[in-house]
């Protein structure tokens, strides 16, 4: 009897249930986009109003149990608080799945800025999936409705992740995008879209909102963002993203290409990286170990390994004019250094721009 | 009665040799773990280092400890006895003991603010404390053995834990962040290891209250004979190495920003900032951790003074439980306040232990009481 009065006063401490969140209560933001033009940021939430009968079978249903909130202000602590007054509920981004950056916001001056805060927002997601899109991401967001399956929640992830998987687009969440930033080793590179069919056609065929295509879907995901210490400086296509996925050793399982030849590549082995830091000009030496699958017939290997190492010179070519390392460069040099002040010092990104760079492509057909 | 007699007979709070051993190593393991890895990110990722150089700082203390247990049979108590005589040991205990009681409120705040994270912050941090601390006074309170024996089950599904977190990260984990392996230089490693001391001082401060089976011929393990303390330190600093690496190489942690390691923690432990599948192992390991450590600290404080003052009863409990969470809830045992206190206390407790056999060879050349 003693126990059990003394387990019903302990009852009493347990605060969970103190000031529990009740589901109405709270707005649940599972994407927000940021806009910065003229001066003026404006923030957009989607929520989900757990009101309609997401996919009942009208067109309409699933769409409207998704609403769209949006505030501007000078910065985004401004914008987040007029948000926040103007929602009925409270706002709530622990279960936030995307954050979409409009490009000119990534290339603002407030776009670091605005990282540092986002990672000291204590109920903001860490987990997010960074994506930054031409135009706006108030229409970017506005077009991201439930076409295939129910909840949003669930969709965008997964869509995500097969976008990935054809290494279309990189993988980057939010916390890899200031831990990259604000890190002294490589640089970031995130997802690419556009609200598709807005923008003119051209002749590069592996951007979003260019490609050629039809579908209930409007937003398109293609290519990379590559970020710099400030924020966005160089895009790729999602040609080049491809074999940026394959330098770092990702393991994509779709991707295929059709220049040279129509073919499937995969990482066989982590690609071997070695970089003498020990010059001005750093020596990177790198080897891809690559399965090659043909989707038709069997192309000359040695051509196409020719091929794929004009393009990836290409490719790093292009990051060393822009002065971004997405390709994990900066880990292998740093091992050369035995203090972290030494290697601040040595400025990798502009060591790196001036680096010499050897690469050797071995390719493992499969017939 | 010979004095170390006198003070043996006084002891109140002994614990068994494999229950003291399991409660020590749990505990000394997750508070090194916590100071390496939380409180003092300015070693970036250097913090192996840090460990190993905290752990060469105190090796002399764990020696002094092992000679004193292997001329004294087993028992330290016996031999700080008879190096400084009967008052001189209380006064020892006692010091020993109060060093734990604030040790524990750093802990026992350490747990609040952890579950303040875990509440995103919409807990007030009185509320949470009144029951943590009352959980620990009463596991306190239910003896040595009891509180030893849960750390050991601990330490079982502890591995276990940790083999899970490290299958689910392993594809994540990347030997290239141990790199610049010296991390921010010898000179801030040096002074962060400075706070190691004290925790790896707590070793034989526990060894203080180890039970010794007078009917007990031959040792049960090879961690009952007087070696076992060196054991128990080179696991303390192996288990404490391997969760280091496993956290260094696979936390997307940025090694030149300090907070950015807190920032990491939070996440893990904040509900629904990370969708992480070891956010639930972690929450498991961290909880248990710094429970079964605040436990030990209160334990050992009340059991030292109670074997310094020869009392009984459960008011040392009860006492030092209310001053060690109101110490928490007053803010003084926070982060800052927790490593000020090692900075200060780690030497002289370091002093004091490895001088004992020295005291004990000055005391017999010159006619001291043996």
């Amino acid at each position: 009897m003693k126990r059990l009065i003394l387990l019903c006063a302990a009852l009493c401490l347990l605060t969970g249930c103190a000031s529990a969140f009740r589901l109405e209560n709270q707005a649940h933001a599972i994407a927000m986009g940021i806009d910065y033009e003229n001066g003026k940021m404006t923030i957009t939430v989607q929520v989900p109003s757990f009101a309609g009968h997401a996919g009942g079978g009208k067109e309409s249903e699933g769409a409207s149990s998704y609403l769209l909130y949006s505030a501007s202000g000078k910065d985004f602590p401004e914008a987040i608080n007029i948000l926040k007054a103007s929602l009925p509920q409270n706002l709530n981004l622990t279960h936030l799945k995307s954050i979409v950056f409009s490009m000119d916001f990534s290339k603002s001056e407030l776009f670091s800025d605005t990282i540092d805060i986002f990672m000291n927002m204590f109920s903001l997601s860490g987990n997010a999936v960074v994506i930054v899109c031409h135009e706006s991401a108030s229409e970017f967001i506005n077009n991201q409705k439930p076409s295939i399956g129910i909840r949003l929640s669930q969709i965008v992830p997964s869509m995500l992740e097969y976008h990935a998987d054809t290494g279309f687009i990189p993988e980057y969440t939010l916390s890899m995008l200031y831990s990259d930033m604000k890190g002294v080793y490589s640089t970031g590179a995130c997802a690419l879209a556009a609200a598709g069919g807005e923008t003119e056609k051209d002749n590069d065929r592996y951007l979003p909102g260019k490609l050629e295509r039809e579908g209930k879907n409007k937003n398109e995901y293609m290519g990379a963002a590559l970020f710099g210490r400030e924020g966005v400086v160089l895009t790729l296509n999602g040609r080049e993203t491809q074999l940026l996925n394959l330098l770092k050793g990702t393991d994509i399982r779709q991707a295929n290409f059709t220049e040279p030849d129509d073919l499937r590549l995969s990482i066989r082995k982590k690609p071997k990286v070695k970089v003498d830091a020990s010059k001005s000009a750093p020596e990177i030496d790198i080897t891809l170990y690559l399965d090659l699958a043909p989707l038709t017939n069997m192309p000359n290997l040695q051509n196409v390994s020719e091929a794929l190492k004009a393009e990836f010179r290409d490719l790093i070519y292009k990051c060393m004019q822009a002065k971004v390392d997405p390709f994990g460069f900066a880990e292998y040099a740093a091992m050369e250094f035995p203090t972290m002040r030494e290697w601040v010092e040595y400025d990798w990104l502009e060591a790196f721009h001036r680096s010499d760079v050897r690469i050797n492509v071995i390719l493992l057909g499969e017939n | 009665m010979p004095v170390r007699n006198k003070v043996a007979a006084d002891q109140k709070a002994r614990i068994s040799g494999s229950n003291l051993i399991a409660f020590s190593y749990c505990a000394v393991t997750a508070r090194l773990f916590f100071l390496i890895a939380v409180d003092t990110p300015s070693s970036l990722n250097a913090v192996l280092i840090q460990l190993l150089l905290g752990a060469l700082y105190s090796f002399p203390a764990v020696f002094s400890s092992y000679f004193l247990l292997k001329k004294y049979g087993g028992s330290l108590l016996y031999g700080v006895s008879d190096a400084l005589g009967s008052g001189m040991c209380r006064m020892l205990l006692f010091a020993f003991g109060l060093v734990f009681l604030y040790e524990s409120a750093c802990v026992i705040r350490m747990l609040t603010s952890s579950a303040e994270y875990a509440t995103l912050y919409d807990a007030h941090s009185p509320m949470l404390l009144i029951p943590t601390s009352l959980a620990i006074i009463y596991t306190v309170l239910k003896g040595g053995n009891g509180a030893g024996g849960a750390a050991l089950i601990f330490v079982r599904a502890a591995f276990v834990l940790i083999a899970v977190i490290c299958l689910i990260e392993f594809r994540d984990m990347d030997i290239k962040r141990v790199f610049p392996v010296m991390g921010p230089g010898l000179q801030t490693l040096h002074k962060n290891a400075v706070h190691t001391v004290l925790y790896f001082c707590m070793l034989p401060m526990a060894y203080f209250l180890k039970e010794q089976d007078a009917n007990k011929r031959e040792p049960k393990s090879v961690f009952d004979k007087p070696c076992g303390i060196i054991l128990l330190y080179a696991a303390c600093v192996l288990t404490t190495a391997f969760l280091l690496f496993v956290t260094v190489v696979s936390a997307p942690e940025i090694p030149n920003l300090p907070e950015s390691r807190g920032l990491q923690m939070n996440m893990l432990l904040a509900n629904g900032r990370s969708s992480r599948g070891i956010q639930l192992p972690i929450l498991i390991l961290w909880f248990s951790g710094i429970f079964v450590s605040a436990v030990f600290m209160l334990y050992m404080a009340c059991a030292l003074v109670k074997t310094a003052f020869g009392t009984d009863g459960k008011w040392v409990e009860l006492l030092f439980g209310a001053v060690a969470a109101l110490l928490a809830l007053f803010r003084l045992s926070l982060k800052e306040d927790a490593l000020a206190f090692s900075a200060y206390a780690g030497f002289p407790v370091l002093f004091v232990i490895t001088s004992l056999p020295v005291i004990l060879q000055i005391r017999k050349r010159f006619g001291g009481k043996h």
